[in-house]
């Protein structure tokens, strides 16, 4: 094809036609941008953003959050007698000690006496009236 | 086509607005000297909530996930064998609807928090004193609320005990023991 048919062609398409990648680049760009808003409005707003210690900010305790890998689980089926309960109320009571020994969240942490959001300054002491 | 348009930048709009939430700001009347304060200290106020933030965080998730444990692998495997044995389960059932419905309101509550702390921290609270004022005071009442929905987690995990052991002296008799149910 010779670069006049070329141009010939080109002067008979319309104006979408000529511009059709650059549409395509830009109705790409706008379905991706949608996409991200769906998925970031999902993320805030479903609870997951309050959960994910991986976000600027946690440095500092990232390493504390302690990833519970064990299968330690009460099965579903089997006898219950006295070995099962047994077996249940030591896994239960394990657990249950691990979140009731924990004083989280005390509202201690936020009182005024804590943040001493409206404490006067202390005036730095004067050499002269502090000296014998 | 118009028609259709229309429809997906409103489904967008929906999504990507933030929620609003309408809440009482009954904040204390302030005088000049105390807003002053404010402004002096809330810098390292500021500081001192980043760090709460942050171990709020962590104890949020290593508490859900324990509380997701005794849930999933505790509870519910308990809930089934009691059914399979044909024992009347049905407080035990009640407690774990309970636990869970406990937990969803201390995730809501903490979510609540989370948002509030968050908002005091973006805040510039040398040119907004008043208005970190009252984000720390409601940040407050909401980890009240907090706490508050743990210690019902807690008060559920001593209710679910009871009905088991309760179970267990009703079924457990010398000699005799439960077969499940074929």
């Amino acid at each position: 094809m010779s670069i006049d048919e070329l141009r010939s062609d080109a002067a008979v398409m319309t104006h979408w036609e000529r511009h059709r990648f650059f549409g395509l680049i830009v109705s790409v760009i706008v379905v991706a941008v949608f996409l991200v808003s769906v998925a970031l409005s999902l993320y805030n707003n479903s609870g997951a953003a309050q959960l994910d210690l991986s976000r600027p900010g946690y440095q500092d305790v990232r390493a504390q959050a302690k990833r519970d890998t064990t299968t330690a689980a009460f099965p579903a089926t089997g006898t219950l007698d006295k070995a099962a309960f047994e077996q249940f109320l030591k896994l239960y009571d394990s657990r249950a000690t691990k979140v009731s020994s924990v004083d989280s969240f005390d509202e201690g942490a936020l009182s005024e006496e804590s943040l001493q959001l409206m404490r006067e300054q202390q005036p730095a002491e004067d050499p002269v009236s502090v000296a014998p | 086509m118009q028609k259709k348009i229309a429809v997906i930048i409103a489904l967008a709009l929906a999504f990507a607005s933030p929620v609003v939430r309408a809440e009482d700001s009954s904040s204390l009347l302030l005088t000049d000297d105390q807003i002053g304060l404010i402004r002096t200290n809330c810098l390292g106020v500021q500081s001192t909530l980043q760090r709460i933030h942050a171990n709020d965080a962590l104890a949020r998730f290593n508490l859900g996930q324990q509380y997701n444990i005794i849930s999933t692998k505790l509870m519910a495997p308990m809930n089934s064998r009691v059914a399979l044995s044909k024992i009347d389960g049905v407080a035990l059932l009640q407690a774990t609807v309970d636990f869970n419905a406990q937990y969803d309101q201390f995730d809501s509550m903490y979510q609540q928090y989370e948002t509030t702390l968050q908002r005091s921290l973006k805040l510039n609270c040398k040119d907004q004193p008043v208005a970190f004022f009252d984000t720390v005071s409601m940040a407050r009442e909401h980890r009240a609320a907090v706490r508050s929905s743990i210690n019902k987690l807690n008060q559920l995990l001593i209710e679910y005990r009871a009905h088991v052991v309760a179970i267990q002296s009703s079924v457990i008799s010398p000699g005799v023991t439960k077969e499940p149910a074929q």
